[in-house]
């Protein structure tokens, strides 16, 4: 019996085995999740890379519930009374509070940065904002620094270049940490640093192809992909 | 600025703007752009049938338009749709503008 069988419910005793200790994530891993059930406590996950279910409970979801069904990424954060695995859907917040803002560049058109121990990967609309003025945005990238160059994007030397030359400059001399983080509907990344820095992601195609991936620097770790990748 | 649009039917969206029924200004839009419903995104910029898949707000009206401190303009239609205008472009050139 599974979550797709038809009155079987995860909170039921012996409706899922409890996960051996050696097979737990480690406490603060991001997992990925299928949203199995709603409740006025929180929400149900399948978690698929451990077959086996977690609970989310309301305090962790950030904003209305996702959709049963949807794939969601949680961070791990303990075990419950019932053996089953606790987690939280405010990862980006979790995952990222206090981590400094080191730099910011691009591979061809996919903009990178870096926080802490973390890259975000970005083929979608861009744009890091000060006090509502626009210090790097995607479209910087259309824009050679020299009016009239055509080689400007293959040479390094669009506007964006130049600005997250800029950037780097201030994010080697002062620490900009990340306060908070969120998901809004439809994959919109904001992060909220410190002195008024905010970074945004609006993903902005109907069809298929990535937006956005967050992910631990280093071989093994979790990556985050929005919109989520398909199954095999 | 933006309360003329409340109110306008929708005929045309284009990367480069938005037509109105029956009005002599539009939308003309010089940076990214998505429509939403709910958590699915109908069409976005990015999209390489972004004309084909933009028919989707034809007929639609305007029933509110927002502007955000960094030049956000984020309008909401008819059937529980949202237009978002996002400016990602630090240079002096208007991302949107009504003409």
């Amino acid at each position: 019996m599974t979550h797709w069988t038809p009155g079987w419910d995860m909170h039921r005793p012996g409706s899922a085995d409890p996960l051996p200790a050696d097979r737990l994530p480690p406490i603060g891993a991001l997992v990925a999740g299928e949203v199995v059930c709603h409740h006025a406590f929180g929400l149900g996950l399948y978690l698929m890379d451990f077959a086996t279910y977690g609970h989310v409970n309301l305090p962790e979801i950030p904003g209305e519930f996702p959709a049963i069904g949807s794939a969601v990424t949680g961070i791990f954060l303990d075990i419950s009374g019932n053996r089953q695995l606790r987690l939280s859907l405010r990862w980006v917040h979790r995952t990222l509070a206090g981590l400094r803002l080191t730099d910011v560049g691009r591979s061809a058109n996919i903009a990178w940065l870096h926080i802490g121990g973390y890259a975000l990967h970005v083929q979608a609309p861009l744009r890091l904002v000060r006090s509502g003025q626009i210090l790097l945005g995607s479209d910087d990238m259309l824009w050679p620094q020299e009016r009239g160059a055509e080689d400007s994007f293959d040479a390094f030397t669009t506007m964006y270049d130049r600005n997250a030359e800029l950037l780097n400059g201030f994010l080697g001399r002062d620490e900009f940490l990340v306060l908070d983080g969120e998901i809004r509907p439809a994959g919109h990344l904001v992060l909220r640093l410190t002195d008024e820095l905010v970074i945004e992601v609006l993903p902005a195609r109907a069809g298929e192809g990535e937006a956005w991936r967050l992910f631990e620097r280093g071989p093994g770790g979790y990556h985050h992909v929005h919109p989520p990748e398909e199954g095999p | 600025m933006t309360a003329v649009l409340i109110g306008c039917v929708i005929t045309e969206l284009r990367r480069d703007g938005l037509g109105f029924r029956d009005v002599s200004h539009r939308l003309r839009i010089d940076c990214p752009l998505r429509v939403t419903r709910g958590a699915e995104v109908l069409v976005g910029s990015y999209d390489t049938d972004f004309d084909t898949r933009a028919t989707v707000v034809a007929g639609l009206t305007v029933l509110t338009a927002e502007v955000s401190e960094s030049g956000d303009l984020t309008l909401e239609l008819t059937d529980s749709v949202r237009l978002h205008v996002f400016p990602a472009c630090s240079g002096p050139m208007r991302p949107w503008r009504i003409v």
